[in-house]
């Protein structure tokens, strides 16, 4: 009885925890992972800006960082309002616009070939070239934030989304057409459907370039925003400034990315995920 | 399928709106002026005229912005998307040779403030050290021809020095030693920052180096309007004249009021910046802002035998004093 | 005998698919006929054109030749009005079983609804009841083809038209579908052509065999299967059906031999 009750009791890890991982754990050790590599690279970070040569306005330490932040909170985070405005704004009508080319390509030979040159030469257009025009236009308004975003992120939407269409097996609107499906069925019940994992996958890149794009966008003419705020504390040699801006446009994008990750998992019950445990 | 209309409709909706507040209000009192870059010592004038109330005495409205980019102001005037701004008298020449449509309509500092500098550390003390050196400019070809001139004058051959585009940031290429001097920074701006990071340095001022004086900063507005008898110009000048009587009497309220209005400025930078510009305001021809006309056309003759504009261009439609008078 | 009409009659069809400027003869006037509640299937060795043939019935593949007809009206060309069942289950991923099964309702303009509630006491008789809210990813090999099978049924068409169903599963799961199959078809009494290059699926399940050739697809012979119905697998061990399955591979081999003379 007690070899047995020995036996049981040398199976359990000291403190009573059972030996087996839960899934739990290696979820959040993902996170704390992560948590510790940015920790190690602030240290590393703080290290070199004190050790080495280099000017506190090229390479503010990261508590020089911190205490930008501190010293006017208020400050940044208005221009972080701002910023955020119009990179949501700009994404949301980024989405609209990618998808309705998207679908206007994949239905018609003739609009793609009309337009496909058009969408691909697009994003060869430095935003610094059109900027003039787009100041003098619309001035220092909402619009031209909007047309820079757009234009830097409707592209992997729709290169994204017209594969996705255009992925649907053939073989399967065969069988749709042998049920007397239209063609507008087939759009709908089919090609749509089938287009939407490869539509969160540009939304989810369209994501993450939209606070940049907000950012391009105020350089183009704006009195508020990260953009501005940072152009100009750089100009001042304010760099502990323009880090901390960069530091929340990073989280700027992290959280759009998360948002539009987490709206897909909903969207998708059916796709599999990569698993840490298989 | 749904969703997607839905959402198409929501961001047409959007852009409509947008669409629409984009086309301003057309308030006939108030003004639009468009900075000739972030605000800093340089509008004191104009932020003290703002915080005292000058402006509303005189029954305007005025919205004092940035400018995305330090060329684009002249555009703006030219396109009637602002009432008016802040240029420099060597851009207003070289806008008008294209057929701009801007006429300067008063000064706001009546003599360069664009200046050669060069690390105190560097030992060169004037002009005539400068030769086989590079100098770092922002790309704008009349910094050539000043460079030139300076030069010149001191005995120094230009093609024996380099000059290196870096971009608007003068003072962090001057610092880090990418260039061994600069020009087209200002004397109360890129000199003072240059001082406060710790590295002092040596200002040459163009005037003094055979560059005929000019206007730095002028307010400049669509020549159609300057022909006109726009009354709300000559009270916008009004009042920024006493702004500028102001902020020479009281340099910190009006050193206070740029920081207030602009929360990103610099207080240290904007405070030396101020305290050099108040001689050159309280020795500036009255009223302030006036022109001289005369000072104008050897500006634009020194162009013009540097082959920057091809013709002189006429006085007339080019600037006017007659807001003041 | 009735002499009734048949229920499905192929008249001359003939087939060729040109790629680029290389020609291929698929199917040379091929002639069929299937009469209401007839089990037939359509044998030959692997592409032989036998789904080009049922393509072309299907609607999906208009013939350079020939006719198809339904109860006598010329139907050649026109789709939705058989049930037909490609090799590829074809569920697609973001359904759910039981909304997969009623795409077929779905596009004939049923409310979703009243589909669901029709499907789902034929979920259970197909052995799918437990997984009408699952997705396809999660079902088995065989459970994907009932389920796909069902959603054929569903389509309420009096022809089924069954292109090797059964060719992706392993033999024990196979088989296990043959007998599901054949009691199922015994309880709807729908009419079946049924493609295979599985000697013993078409002797156990068909009334009728049609043997075809290979390329160009013609067909070479019919054989009667006139075993006693219901059947049951272990038939397939019987001396009638060692006999039978002789005389079919022998007709199997004297479609390939006229080919290669030809």
């Amino acid at each position: 009885m007690s070899a047995v009750h020995n036996a049981v009791a040398k199976s359990r890890a000291p403190g009573g925890a059972a030996r087996r991982p839960s899934p739990l754990a290696s979820a959040a050790g993902g996170y704390v992972l992560s948590l510790l590599l940015g920790l190690i690279a602030i240290a590393v970070w703080q290290a070199v800006a004190d050790f080495s040569s280099l000017k506190q306005w090229l390479l503010p330490s990261p508590w020089e960082v911190i205490q930008a932040f501190a010293e006017s909170p208020g400050l940044i985070m208005r221009h972080a309002a701002v910023t955020a405005e119009e990179a949501l704004i700009g994404f949301a009508v980024a989405l609209a616009v990618g998808a309705a080319l998207a679908v206007a390509i994949s239905q018609s030979r003739l609009a793609e070939r009309a337009l496909y040159p058009y969408v691909v030469a697009s994003q060869a257009v430095p935003v610094i070239a059109i900027a003039p025009v787009l100041v003098v236009w619309f001035g220092f308004s909402l619009m031209p934030k909007i047309i820079v975003i757009v234009l830097i992120t409707f592209f992997p939407i729709t290169i994204n989304m017209v594969d996705g269409i255009r992925s649907v097996d053939p073989d399967l609107v065969s069988l749709m057409r042998s049920m007397g499906a239209t063609r507008w069925q087939v759009f709908k019940l089919v090609q749509m459907p089938s287009a939407l994992p490869y539509f969160f996958s540009g939304a989810k890149v369209a994501a993450a370039v939209s606070v940049i794009g907000a950012i391009f966008g105020e350089w183009v003419g704006a009195n508020e925003g990260l953009g501005y705020f940072l152009k100009y504390s750089s100009a001042q040699f304010l760099t502990a400034r323009v880090f901390a801006s960069i530091v929340v446009l990073a989280l700027m994008g992290l959280i759009l990315f998360s948002a539009v990750a987490f709206v897909e998992r909903k969207a998708l019950p059916w796709a599999k995920r990569p698993s840490a445990q298989n | 399928m749904k969703k997607f209309l839905l959402a198409t409709a929501v961001a047409l909706f959007l852009m409509a709106a947008l669409l629409m507040t984009a086309c301003g209000g057309d308030d006939k009192d108030k003004l639009t002026v468009i900075l000739d870059w972030f605000p800093n010592a340089d509008h004191a004038g104009l932020y003290a005229a703002e915080a005292q109330g000058y402006f509303k005495e005189e029954g305007l409205k005025v919205k004092l912005q940035a400018p995305g980019n330090p060329e684009d102001p002249p555009k703006f005037v030219a396109a009637n998307r602002a009432d008016i701004a802040i240029s420099y008298e060597p851009a207003v020449i070289l806008a008008r040779a294209e057929g701009l449509p801007i006429t300067a309509i008063g000064s706001i500092v009546p003599t360069p403030l664009n200046s050669i500098q060069v690390l105190r550390s560097s030992g060169i003390a004037s002009p005539a050290q400068l030769g086989g050196k590079k100098i770092g400019f922002t790309g704008i070809p009349t910094e050539e021809v000043y460079l030139k001139a300076v030069l010149s004058k001191a005995g120094v051959n230009p093609s024996s020095v380099t000059m290196i585009n870096v971009g608007f940031e003068l003072s962090k290429a001057l610092i880090s030693k990418q260039v061994d001097a600069i020009i087209g920074g200002y004397w109360n701006v890129e000199a003072v920052l240059a001082e406060m990071e710790g590295h002092p340095v040596n200002v040459f001022k163009l005037q003094d180096w055979g560059v005929p004086e000019f206007n730095e900063l002028v307010f400049v507005v669509n020549e159609k309007r300057a022909r006109g008898a726009d009354e709300n110009l000559r009270k916008f000048l009004r009042a920024v004249a006493k702004g500028h009587a102001y902020a020479v009497q009281n340099p910190d309220a009006a050193i206070n009021a740029v920081v207030k209005a602009s929360q990103e400025s610099d207080r240290e930078l904007v405070t030396r910046g101020v305290r050099l510009l108040v001689p050159l305001w309280r020795s500036a021809p009255q009223p302030f802002g006036l022109m001289d006309e005369a000072k104008w056309r050897s500006f634009i003759q020194f162009l013009v035998d540097n082959k920057i504009v091809e013709k002189p261009v006429a006085i007339d439609g080019t600037m006017t004093n007659k807001f003041l008078q | 005998m009735a002499m009734t009409t048949p229920l499905l009659q192929v008249h001359g069809v003939s087939k060729t698919f040109v790629e680029k400027t290389r020609e291929l003869p698929t199917l040379r006037n091929v002639s069929i006929s299937v009469r209401q509640g007839e089990f037939v299937s359509i044998i030959g060795p692997s592409g032989c054109g036998k789904s080009t043939l049922l393509g072309v019935i299907a609607g999906l593949i208009p013939p350079d030749e020939g006719r198809v007809l339904l109860n006598s009206a010329v139907v050649t060309g026109q789709v939705g009005l058989a049930g037909y069942m490609p090799q590829k289950d074809l569920l697609v991923p973001w359904r759910t079983v039981l909304d997969n099964v009623i795409l077929a309702q779905e596009i004939a303009g049923v409310p979703r609804a009243e589909a669901r509630a029709k499907a789902r006491p034929l979920l259970e008789e197909f052995g799918l009841g437990p997984f009408a809210s699952a997705h396809p990813h999660t079902l088995s090999g065989g459970m994907r083809q009932r389920a796909a099978f069902l959603r054929t049924v569903l389509f309420e068409k009096e022809l089924l038209l069954l292109d090797e169903p059964f060719g992706a599963l392993d033999s024990l799961t196979r088989s296990a579908m043959h007998q599901w199959l054949l009691s199922l078809w015994e309880r709807l009494g729908k009419t079946v052509v049924l493609v295979t290059h599985d000697m013993d699926e078409a002797l156990l399940l068909s009334d009728r065999i049609y043997v075809m050739t290979p390329l160009p697809g013609q067909v070479r012979s019919e054989l009667a299967v006139t075993l006693p119905r219901p059947r049951r697998y272990d038939l397939v061990l019987t001396q009638d059906f060692i006999a039978r399955k002789a005389a079919l591979l022998a007709a199997l081999r004297d479609g390939a031999a006229l080919a290669g003379a030809a």
